[in-house]
């Protein structure tokens, strides 16, 4: 009892002790160089409204400030020089004070502010950040420089909310998957893989897990899974000064894996994003499948790359079912592949070899016959011209009788070739007419087969009698 | 994917450029041995403008003993004109020069007719073989096919001016469009 009346009396007077011990500080207006005066006076207001954050010094009221100068006769923007500063901080019993300029350069701003000792009139700090983008960018700036100006380190929030500035991407922080049915080892380490790839997207800036568990542990949460909840995650992201929240839960049941991830807003709570997945397979797909999740999550297709890594099957995702079509379209493409294709290439059948030397053979054919043909062809329009042209009665003769053996040449090739092509056209059809026969069973299943099929005949037994059924799939 | 690309196309230009050449041998100088000696046109068939020309080769094919040829030519007077006639080479040589002349068609006479003489003088020289006796330039007046025909008055004659049967005597048309 009595240690809580020591601790009631003591607490108010260290309170004021630790106030009293910090310096007070007064902030003049800022110098405005090529931009408006009243966005110069918001962002100096920021600053003002930064600084007692930093726990490091008393910030001198700005009312007390204006009445004092209007008392003195004098105006902020006629005060330039650390001198004028030191003087006005001194009637205003200031230990420092800051003042400095905001200019412009084409679209480049800079910020240009130093905290001057009222007792010696000398410059204590002095800091500048030069800025390019839009005015608005220039308020996490002025909060960065109210940190830098009383010499602390900036807080990662800060840091984090200008570096989302800088680009589109967004600031995300990643709590560890709830394991439900995999160890927590494991959970971490498809955790570990899927922050890795959020930030592979490009997309997000991801708080580092390290920093994530030093503010869990500050906080008093467990880091080994004592974080679950919305609110807390929430917690968290506020205090990390992260935009977004990404937590979930990664599940097994018998052989299939189930991962739920949501990615929610911290400021308002609000669910930005909710993706999940069934797997079933080993556990390197399990891995892809998470990696494929992530940029999911952002909001982006998954790489080619990644999306052919992907193995097993996915239950939400099921791959096209070969068909006997499919074979037979791939044979009427290349001789034989309709089978080879059948088989999942694994074991080609020698039949597939054989559709495919047998039509090449058959095509080499017709074309050393069409080559025949066209040179016979050629010879007997050449040797007719000659005869044509001819005024020698043996000449004549002769060119006519060449003209004609190459033309007889010419019509036998044009015939074989004509068998050739039917035989090749034969064989063609003969192929596709096996890989269809020969193709992968389509109806594997009685669900696949009712998908397929929208009109078939069924016998009713109710009725006892064959009915027509007409199927419509509703997914 | 490449040897489909080949493939394919080429079956297709074999399936559907195979045809022979319909060739037509119709050299008017191919003359059957059991039809000459013959007279013919070369070409035997001209294609032309209406005021166009045509010119034709007036031609002895497989003749022996020859040393006088005339030949007379019918033509429609209506649909044809003659612009030029000139000697071929057949009876060219070197001891002794041809003679040649022509006789135009009479103008008031529907039917037009061209003679052309040409013969060596005395001392029995003769020519054999196929050879041009003449070279004729028609002009077309009316957008017309007429028919250039020899008449029965044509005739090869030997030194001693006996006449040398002619076993064919060749057509000539001229389409004027």
């Amino acid at each position: 009892m009595n240690f809580k009346k020591y601790i009631r009396w003591a607490l108010p007077i260290i309170f004021v002790g630790s106030a009293l011990s910090q310096p007070t500080v007064a902030v003049l207006d800022f110098d405005a160089n090529g931009i408006p005066e009243y966005e110069v006076e918001t962002l100096v207001e920021r600053l003002r409204s930064e600084l007692p954050n930093t726990g490091a010094v008393r910030l001198v009221d700005r009312k007390m400030l204006e009445n004092i100068l209007k008392e003195q006769g004098l105006q902020q923007s006629g005060c330039t020089t650390d001198e004028c500063a030191a003087q006005i901080g001194e009637l205003l019993g200031a230990q420092f004070m800051i003042s400095g300029s905001i200019g412009k350069l084409e679209n480049t701003f800079t910020v240009d502010m130093k905290m001057v000792s009222v007792s010696t009139g000398a410059a204590e700090r002095a800091k500048s950040v030069n800025f390019e983008g839009g005015v608005g960018g220039l308020l996490i700036e002025m909060q960065i420089l109210a940190w830098e100006i009383v010499g602390l380190d900036v807080p990662k929030s800060l840091m984090l909310q200008r570096a989302g500035t800088e680009d589109e991407k967004v600031t995300v922080a990643v709590m560890d998957f709830d394991p439900r049915g995999i160890s927590l080892l494991e959970a971490q380490t498809l955790t570990d893989r899927f922050s890795t790839e959020i930030s592979n997207t490009g997309k997000a800036i991801l708080v580092a897990r390290s920093t994530v568990l030093e503010v869990m542990e500050d906080q008093g949460y467990d880091t080994s899974g004592g974080c679950t909840s919305e609110e807390c995650a929430a917690e968290v992201g506020a205090l990390l000064g992260v935009k977004f929240m990404i937590n979930g839960a990664i599940g097994k049941l018998g052989e299939t894996f189930t991962i739920d991830a949501k990615m929610f807003e911290v400021a308002t709570g609000a669910a930005a994003r909710t993706k999940n997945a069934t797997y079933t397979g080993n556990i390197d797909g399990l891995i892809t499948e998470i990696e494929i999740l992530a940029w999911e999550m952002m909001g982006l297709k998954a790489p080619k790359s990644l999306l052919a890594k992907r193995q097993g099957t996915l239950v939400t995702q099921s791959e096209k079912p070969k068909t006997k079509f499919g074979a037979a379209l791939r044979s009427a493409l290349v001789p034989g592949l309709g089978q080879a294709w059948t088989t999942d290439y694994a074991s080609i059948p020698n039949k597939a070899w054989y559709f495919l030397g047998g039509e090449a053979a058959l095509g080499i054919f017709a074309l050393v016959t069409y080559n025949s043909y066209y040179s016979s062809n050629d010879k007997a329009v050449k040797s007719h011209q000659e005869y044509i042209n001819a005024f020698d009665v043996q000449d004549i003769r002769s060119f006519k009788q060449t003209s004609e053996d190459h033309l007889s040449d010419a019509e036998a090739s044009e015939q074989t070739m004509e068998y050739v092509l039917y035989a090749l056209g034969a064989v063609h059809i003969y192929n596709i007419v096996d890989a269809y026969l020969n193709g992968p069973d389509e109806l594997d299943d009685d669900e696949t087969a009712v998908k397929k099929q929208k009109f078939d005949l069924v016998y009713n037994p109710e009725l006892n009698q064959p009915q027509l059924r007409f199927t419509i799939a509703l997914d | 994917m490449r040897l489909i690309k080949l493939i394919t196309p080429a079956l297709v230009i074999l399936t559907l450029a195979c045809e022979v050449a319909q060739l037509t041998y119709n050299n008017p100088l191919d003359v059957e041995d059991t039809a000459a000696p013959a007279l013919v046109f070369r070409p035997n068939a001209i294609e032309t403008s209406v005021g166009g020309s045509a010119v034709f080769e007036v031609f002895a094919v497989q003749v022996t003993g020859v040393s006088g040829i005339h030949t007379q030519i019918s033509y429609d007077n209506s649909q044809l004109g003659v612009t030029n006639v000139s000697p071929g080479d057949f009876f060219d040589d070197a001891t002794q020069a041809p003679m040649f002349f022509t006789v135009p068609a009479n103008p008031s006479t529907a039917t037009g007719t061209l003679d052309i003489y040409y013969f060596f003088l005395g001392d029995g020289l003769t020519k054999d073989g196929t050879g041009a006796v003449a070279t004729v330039i028609f002009n077309t007046k009316v957008s017309a096919t007429s028919t250039l025909e020899f008449t029965a008055e044509s005739e090869f004659v030997d030194p001693d001016d006996l006449a040398i049967q002619i076993n064919s005597l060749g057509q000539g048309t001229v389409t004027a469009q």
